[in-house]
């Protein structure tokens, strides 16, 4: 009897063991994919955004390489050159 | 009779006299209220010429909310500044010359922040509807009003013939009397007098400073605004980060309205 109850447990312990691995592989998977798509995006990224001239709004387009400053900031350092206002 | 005609000649004296007049110039900006600003302005007139300038276009007073103001770049004749970070802008030495002899007005416009191009009008292109009102007084001269309606906006504005039969601030003009105060119905525009001044002589003042310019007429500035937009949006396609297309929204922002400007251009 004794042997049968260990053997039970052993059992149950091993298999909550191997879920427990798969689960931990299942989410290292995920993480890996969802920082390739990341890494997919930034490679081409292209913002779009406005900027007001008093006159009228513009859309300009800028490569993501300017995003350091925050978004309207990299609008601004944009349009500045296209406009030759830069310093 | 003797008291008339002496009365005729200090009434005509008084006219051909040459005349300072301040204004306050006033635009509220109809995307973003940080852009909007109040300049100070300069008239003056003789019998013969007005010209019509801004006395202060670099102080950063001019802007209703000057801690939302960067500097961006300055030279003698014009500064360019970033408004909180979503809006670009600049303030140059706007002039507005009156030839009443030839009936001709000149003014410039500098179209994308960079070419300066120079317009030709008709100091008489105004078409004035004079009100039956009771005067109203402004500076202690009585004032008539008058309506009008001029390239997209409605304006209203208060004359006195106390001052000068003709003459107004900015493009204003046609009306029996000086024009003292002016403003849009939809509040985008307010000019007001804030002094009057009567001098013996400014001819020194007074010569036209758009001498050997080069000028066109209003109606071409569509196109030479168009001409600009396109040489903005080739640089920005060959500069290190190209930009596939361009857009222009409607051109609202500007005193006159040019109709073929209200829809978007889009270059790509």
């Amino acid at each position: 009897m004794k042997k049968k109850i260990f053997t039970l447990v052993a059992l149950g312990m091993l298999t909550l063991a191997s879920a427990a691995n798969e689960k931990t592989a299942t989410k290292k998977v995920q993480k890996a994919k969802r920082e390739a798509s990341v890494k997919k995006k930034n490679e081409d990224k292209t913002v779009a955004c406005h900027i007001w001239d008093g006159n009228n709004w513009v859309r300009h387009e800028y490569s993501c390489f300017f995003c350091w400053g925050g978004a309207k900031n990299g609008c601004i350092a944009e349009a500045a050159e296209e406009l030759g206002l830069s310093l | 009779m003797k008291k008339i005609i002496l009365f005729l000649f200090f009434i005509n004296v008084m006219h051909s006299q040459s005349i300072k007049v301040s204004f306050l110039f006033k635009k509220n900006d109809v995307a973003i209220d940080n852009m909007s600003l109040t300049k100070k302005f300069t008239l003056y007139q003789n019998e013969s010429y007005s010209l019509f300038e801004v006395t202060n276009f670099k102080d950063l007073d001019n802007f209703k909310y000057k801690d939302k103001v960067s500097v961006m770049k300055e030279r003698d004749t014009i500064a360019f500044y970033s408004i909180d970070d979503v809006a670009l802008t600049y303030s140059y030495n706007e002039q507005f010359y009156k030839d009443f002899r030839s009936g001709v007005l000149l003014s410039s416009e500098l179209l994308e922040f960079k070419r300066k191009v120079f317009i030709e009008d008709k100091i008489d292109m105004f078409d004035w509807e004079i009100l039956n009102e009771k005067d109203t007084l402004i500076a202690n001269y009585k004032c008539k009003k008058a309506t009008t309606k001029h390239r997209g906006r409605e304006y209203e504005a208060y004359f006195t013939n106390e001052i000068a039969n003709q003459g107004g601030p900015w493009k204003f003009d046609g009306l029996p009397g000086f024009i003292l105060y002016v403003k849009t119905k939809d509040n985008f525009l307010e000019i007001q007098a804030t002094e009057i001044t009567q001098l013996v002589t400014i001819d020194d003042k007074l010569k036209n400073p758009f001498v050997n310019k080069k000028k066109i007429p209003f109606s071409a500035l569509a196109s030479e605004i168009i001409k600009e937009e396109k040489i903005r949006f080739q640089k920005a396609k060959s500069s290190a980060t190209p930009s596939d297309s361009m857009i222009f929204g409607p051109r609202i922002g500007t005193i006159e309205l040019i109709e073929e400007l209200q829809k978007e251009r889009v270059y790509n």
